[in-house]
């Protein structure tokens, strides 16, 4: 017999040699992920990407028994925490933080809200990459720079030619300036310049009649302010929109948009039920979300675009549905690599009717892709969340992939909420 | 007579006669030796091939038998018949071994012409598993650099518990669940090579489950999981066993490589909790269903063990180490699952599973003796 059984051995041991398979303890940065952050009742806010690709997410914190103050998460690309700071506005206050914007230098400037004995006071900071605040904090708090009965809720960087830094800060208040011209005691919205040395430059307030909101701000090529919003009269609300120059006056006017209705632009009075709740430049200009109602007065997501300018682009405004034909709401969108739109927001009550009935999951991350052109809606949406509590999207991130960033509030039930961070691929899915 | 008697009394009559032919047959057989030895060949299949038609021989008796019947044909020069009889009488005793200070030189020579050897041997097997997920790279929706998964009570580092540097619990993070095990049974069909090497190929199936826990950053948020898996296999070896071929040993040691073709048959959660905020079960999961895993593995194998000679067949004792090659869980859809994902709020990581197993098993020996051709 010619056969030789070492032979088969020896081919057998090449066949094992190395075919064990080692650990990777590093995840590819392009991994889809979901990632949770935080102990006690969490609140994601928003969130920034870092010059390393990390990302800050601002949120709120509040522990047993305690106030609630900002949180700020440092994760890596892979969605690991490796840095958490909480800031606290001042002893014994409420806090709620409102938006985080990168100022370049891997600084970022975070805004909020800090509710005292003395009422609601605008809060705000420079931080570095490493959660550390920079900026020089006014007496009262240890970390922010406060501005006095402004229920502040967005802030940017001004270009300046003194080489001095300065902001200015988006909010609304019932406070009356001495430059109001409507002086009735409801919310206007204040625009304010100041730096961290404790200096204001201007307040201006804009509005109407009814209550204004302030939502987001952003600097034109002009060195001007577009203002985001929402004006109110009576039962009625619209998204408000406007311009100033470098010192915050509104020398157009405002215009004033609704979703749902067709009395839009210039001079236009709100006469629906939009509630703008996120802002993002686009390379249209800016595209608006929100929530409204629609003809049968069930809630759901809106999508307004407008230029540059501030005047709304024709054709690109529509209501935002899923495919359960569930109520939702959109709160944030951003513009993606592939030129789409992404929206996350929520489903209040995730509880369909036909495909899926019977199931209750609460509210639910309500996901969405919109064409950047048209503003209609591409392809399903997608919803995510727990069974036992209210989960939501509240900030969209784009990634220079391709994919998304969502920072979430995810719903644990009895009080656990946790920040959720929700990477993405383009289509919104929790797929690679 | 009434009938019963008559009955009664045929029936005695005939297990007396039945007794007596029996007891003939082996003096026959005594005689028929005798005769051998007096070198008077012609008359004995004559007394003997009756007794072995109608199987009146004991065991013992048939094989002394076919033997002298061996001895006669090859005497009288009857090859044919002489062949035939050596094939009866491996039949009889198909390992039966020749006594070099009785058996001549010419059943010796005879004997070598032929397969006596088994042509195959088939084994069944049971035994117990306790599998070791082999990570192949971390995920989770905890911190990953911070926290770790426990895989059957112990984490990457082997550690039954492991503490969270800063961490203002100050807690321990401790495993949650302990090993998990699992069954497999297998038929196996085995032929010998040459020098001690056998070749062996049959299906198992295998039922194991491992046992995970995971803390979401905290002490009060954890959640812990019992991934159970039904595979079909198709394991192909090889086993060297020390002196093979020494019938005289009772006890043969072994060791054995292999290989397995994998196809997973079912994968679930029998178990999926999560502890903290308002508790979350799972109570059924399907994971093939929910393309959480993938079916398709293949496997390399070793391990050692030993037989216990009881006759021509064995009992076996084996320790045996299965290596997965593949990635258990389908990394693309790993965050597909809401309920793992949110719910549990836990993923799998890629992994591989690896397989401890004790074996006990019973191998038939197959024989057909027939004359080698040269």
């Amino acid at each position: 017999m010619s056969f030789k059984p070492t032979i088969y051995l020896l081919a057998f041991l090449s066949l094992c040699a190395g075919c064990g398979l080692t650990e990777d303890d590093n995840p590819s940065p392009e991994d889809v992920f979901v990632k949770f952050y935080g102990r006690g009742s969490n609140e994601a806010v928003d969130l920034q990407r870092t010059s390393t690709g990390d990302v800050i997410i601002l949120a709120k914190n509040q522990l047993e028994d305690g106030d609630a103050d900002f949180y700020l998460v440092k994760v890596d690309e892979a969605g690991n925490e490796v840095d958490s700071r909480i800031l606290d506005g001042s002893d014994g206050s409420e806090d709620q933080p409102k938006k985080i914007k990168a100022v370049g230098n891997d600084e970022f400037l975070i805004v909020g809200q800090m509710s005292t004995e003395t009422g609601i006071h605008g809060i705000w900071a420079r931080i570095n990459v490493n959660l550390e605040v920079v900026s020089s904090a006014e007496s009262g708090s240890e970390f922010f720079n406060v501005i006095d009965s402004v229920e502040a809720v967005d802030i940017i960087a001004t270009t300046e030619d003194d080489g001095i830094a300065k902001y200015v800060i988006i909010g609304h208040s019932r406070k009356i300036y001495s430059s109001d011209i409507i002086r009735n005691g409801n919310y206007q919205i204040i625009l304010t310049k100041e730096d961290d040395e404790d200096s204001t430059y201007w307040v201006k307030s804009h509005g109407f009649s009814g209550n204004e909101f302030g939502l987001a701000l952003f600097e034109t090529p002009q060195r001007g302010i577009l203002a985001v919003g929402e004006a109110s009269e009576g039962s009625n609300r619209g998204v408000y929109v406007f311009e100033t120059n470098r010192y915050g006056t509104n020398d157009q006017g405002g215009d004033v948009y609704n979703a749902s209705s067709a009395t839009s632009g210039e001079g236009a009075s709100p006469s629906a039920d939009d509630i703008p709740l996120g802002v993002a430049e686009t390379s249209l200009g800016y595209s608006i979300v929100g929530s409204t109602l629609d003809q049968n007065g069930r809630q759901v997501g809106f999508h307004i675009a407008v230029n540059a300018s501030g005047q709304q682009l024709e054709n690109k405004t529509f209501i935002l549905q899923n495919d359960y034909n569930l109520a939702c709401q959109a709160i944030d969108v951003a513009e993606t690599a592939y030129g789409e739109l992404m929206v996350t927001g929520s489903i209040p009550v995730f509880a369909p009717t036909g495909d899926g009935a019977g199931v209750n999951k609460l509210e639910q991350v309500f996901v969405s892709r919109l064409h950047r052109l048209s503003g209609r809606i591409v392809g399903g949406d997608q919803n995510y969340g727990t069974t036992v509590g209210n989960d939501r999207g509240n900030a969209v991130l784009a990634l220079p992939g391709g994919d998304v960033l969502v920072a979430t509030t995810i719903d644990f039930g009895s009080g656990t909420k946790m920040v959720g961070l929700l990477r993405l691929n383009r289509y919104g899915e929790l797929k690679d | 007579m009434k009938p019963t008697y008559l009955a009664i009394l045929i029936a005695a009559l005939m297990m007396a006669s039945i007794t007596t032919y029996g007891q003939s047959c082996t003096q026959r057989l005594n005689d028929a030796e005798d005769d051998y030895e007096a070198g008077r060949l012609s008359a004995i299949p004559d007394k003997i091939e009756r007794c072995l038609e109608s199987e009146q021989f004991s065991k013992e008796e048939a094989v002394r038998a076919r033997r002298l019947l061996t001895l006669v044909y090859i005497f009288t020069d009857q090859e044919a018949k002489a062949e035939g009889a050596l094939i009866n009488l491996l039949k009889e005793d198909p390992e039966h071994r020749l006594n070099p200070q009785v058996d001549p030189a010419e059943l010796f020579f005879l004997y070598d012409q032929f397969r006596t050897a088994p042509i195959f041997r088939i084994a069944f097997r049971a035994g117990i598993n306790s599998s070791s997920p082999n990570i192949i790279e971390r995920y989770g929706t905890f911190n990953l650099h911070t926290h770790s998964n426990f895989h059957n009570g112990k984490d990457r580092e082997g550690n039954d518990s492991y503490v969270v540097e800063g961490d203002s619990s100050s807690n321990d993070y401790n495993s949650l669940s302990g090993l998990g095990f699992g069954f497999q049974g297998e038929i196996l069909f085995e032929s010998h090579l040459g020098k001690g090497v056998e070749l062996g190929i049959g299906p198992q199936l295998r039922l194991s489950q491992y046992n995970t826990d995971s803390y979401v950053n905290q002490p009060d948020l954890n959640s812990s999981l019992t991934n159970q898996q039904l595979n079909i296999r198709l394991p192909v070896l090889f086993r060297y066993t020390l002196n093979y071929d020494n019938r005289d040993q009772k006890w043969l040691p072994y060791v054995f490589l292999g290989g397995a073709f994998d196809y997973l048959l079912t994968a679930k959660y029998t178990e999926a909790n999560r502890a903290g905020g308002t508790a979350y079960s799972i109570s059924s999961s399907d994971l093939i269903a929910s393309n959480q895993v993938n079916q398709y593995n293949y496997s390399f194998f070793g391990g050692v063990g030993t037989k216990m000679r009881v006759g021509t067949h064995f009992l076996t004792f084996e320790l045996r180490y299965d290596m997965s090659q593949l990635n258990y869980i389908n990394g693309e859809n790993r965050y597909q699952n809401d309920e793992s994902t949110f719910d549990l709020a836990f993923v799998e990581p890629d992994l591989s599973l690896n397989f401890l197993s004790v074996t006990l098993g019973y191998t038939l020996s197959v024989y057909q003796p027939k004359k080698l051709t040269k």
